[in-house]
């Protein structure tokens, strides 16, 4: 039941038309930030897909275009989809059901709408990214040279994981942990306050405590994968654990939270 | 008759502001009920306070003898047509209401397909609701309402945005739902509309149900003339004729006759009693002035 519910949210949510501009809008994003990848000295080797990485855990990025653009896009969703939600709610027969799964659908509406802003925008970064700005000079000696997608650039290609694997785990990681947080606020704010201008509060909300908090501490997950693009990458699992820890823990406050308002109030 | 709903002593405030007080009355199995009111009389926060949408401030609901709270405890079987219809825009009707029955998953493929058809819509119909014009809306919004059989049948203004052929397709199958032993709330600004459809009319104004009408109370009324004659002399010259007729309470010439047979016929016979008819007309009943008069009377 809860999953079939899930999914109407997420067809609805699913707008081309919607996911296209935010789509365009992150590219322009990306293309025209300066960019220079930082790495350890002592470190592995950085390689082009050191910019998606640079591009997740840059605080600028996340906290003033992949936040309040999340935010606004999952509070939007939520305050636009109201007429289809009654007919959801009359069928489930319970508001704490549909509490919890208002929480589920958000959190992978939330996740898919930062997978996309942080693919987009690292394939763009990557693609306007000069191989001979900011990178090492090991960087500029070619092990493996391909072709870059749109730009046509040489690049090297790392020799631990595979770079599209790396990508897509950065994205879908950058994204569930991006996605946790404007998840839980843009579902309290407009449970609580279901109007029009609560996508923006939502994502001020979002900019000012993330602005505090950094990068580190809203996603360990970008930071577990430094590693992982070296030879000698090992990881570890006691962050890894912490770290889901971290979301459950996120996604409980929310089922609450959630729980807590909506059962209080009119739709 | 069974009763589908109970309403006791139902309050509800928004901001300190009364928006229902004291609303009591019932529905029936089989039953059409209408709810007529001017904008923001609490038509719609009724209905939803029914819907389990909304909480009420005080009082009892219970629809099919079990209590709603707008909480945690909803009803079980209803269908609600809400005034603006809400699909998921990029895929098409059949689709939709796939998805939402999916979640009881008390009905199939050839049910959805029934009530599409049912309401005027093709079920292979391949294009996306965001193609659909207002009307197609309505009328697949009506078919999420019934296609589940429910006990209750709540509709919320059902004939926005239809043509002539719409309207009338929405009061036969209202008639068949009722037929069918469901009970059917109805609310509407379109007084034929409801006047036509329902078995009982309730008058809603500032959150207070001011009069309950039956549909016989209405058909009685519509069969009266309305005559003005000349002189105030010649009322009683009627009244000698047809005496359940009644004066117009803002004039002396004007009377409200019972149609005891048809008009010429009536028309007839006062002219040979010597009566100056001025004007003769149907006493068009009315539940608009039954509406005004509810409004009048409170102002």
């Amino acid at each position: 039941m809860i999953w079939r519910t899930v999914r109407i949210d997420i067809l609805e949510a699913i707008r081309p038309r919607r996911i296209g501009l935010a789509a365009g809008i992150f590219a322009a994003v990306a293309a025209t930030m300066g960019r220079t990848v930082r790495a350890p000295l002592d470190g592995p080797p950085p390689n082009q897909w050191d910019v998606a990485l640079d591009l997740a855990a840059d605080l600028r990025w996340v906290v003033w275009i992949v936040v309040p653009m999340v935010a606004g896009l999952c509070a939007a969703h939520i305050t636009g989809g109201r007429d289809i939600d009654r007919s959801v709610v009359t069928r489930l027969g319970s508001k704490a059901t549909w509490a919890l799964t208002r929480v589920v659908s958000i959190a992978v509406v939330s996740t898919l709408y930062t997978t996309l802003a942080v693919s987009v925008s690292a394939i763009v970064a990557i693609a306007f990214t000069e191989p001979s700005v900011g990178y090492s000079a090991y960087a500029r000696l070619p092990l493996q040279e391909v072709s870059a997608a749109a730009a046509g650039k040489l690049y090297e290609l790392p020799s631990g994981p595979s770079p599209v694997l790396l990508l897509a785990l950065i994205s879908v990681t950058t994204g569930i942990a991006i996605g946790a947080y404007t998840s839980i606020t843009s579902l309290i704010a407009t449970m609580a306050w279901p109007r029009p201008w609560v996508p923006a509060v939502a994502a001020i909300g979002g900019v000012l405590l993330l602005w505090r908090a950094g990068t580190a501490v809203w996603n360990p997950l970008a930071h577990l994968l430094w590693p992982l693009h070296g030879p000698n990458a090992t990881g570890s699992v006691i962050p890894w654990a912490a770290t889901a820890v971290a979301l459950a823990v996120e996604y409980t406050v929310a089922v609450v939270a959630a729980r807590f308002l909506i059962i209080r109030r009119d739709l | 008759m069974s009763e589908v709903v109970r309403l006791r002593g139902i309050h509800k405030t928004i901001k300190g502001r009364p928006i229902l007080r004291d609303i009591e009355f019932e529905v029936g199995a089989g039953e059409v009920v209408g709810i007529i009111g001017a904008n923001g009389a609490g038509k719609t926060t009724l209905l939803r306070i029914i819907s389990g949408l909304s909480i009420a401030t005080g009082g009892t609901v219970e629809v099919s003898g079990m209590p709603v709270d707008g909480r945690t405890r909803l009803p079980r079987s209803i269908g609600v047509m809400t005034e603006r219809p809400g699909f998921v825009e990029g895929v098409s009707g059949t689709r939709n209401l796939s998805y939402l029955a999916s979640i009881r998953g008390v009905i199939g493929v050839e049910q959805i397909a029934g009530a599409i058809r049912r309401c005027g819509l093709d079920p292979d119909d391949p294009r996306a609701v965001a193609k659909y014009s207002l009307g197609m809306r309505q009328r697949l919004n009506l078919a999420q309402a019934l296609m589940e059989n429910p006990e209750l049948v709540i509709l919320d203004e059902p004939t926005n945005g239809l043509d002539p052929l719409g309207v009338r397709d929405v009061r036969r199958i209202i008639a068949e739902t009722a037929a069918q032993g469901a009970g059917v709330l109805l609310a509407s600004h379109l007084l034929t509309e409801v006047e036509q459809a329902c078995d009982r009319i309730l008058v809603i104004d500032r959150g207070q149900i001011r009069r309950s009408v039956s549909g016989s109370e209405l058909r009685d009324e519509a069969s009266a003339l309305l005559i003005e004659v000349a002189e105030p002399a010649h009322v009683g010259i009627i009244f000698s004729r047809y005496p359940d007729s009644r004066i117009d309470p803002g004039s002396d010439v004007i009377v409200t006759v019972h149609r005891p047979e048809p008009t010429p016929e009536v028309i007839r016979k006062l002219v040979m009693d010597g009566v100056a008819l001025q004007r003769v007309q149907p006493a068009r009943a009315s539940l608009e002035h039954i509406l005004f008069e509810a409004i009048e009377h409170r102002q």
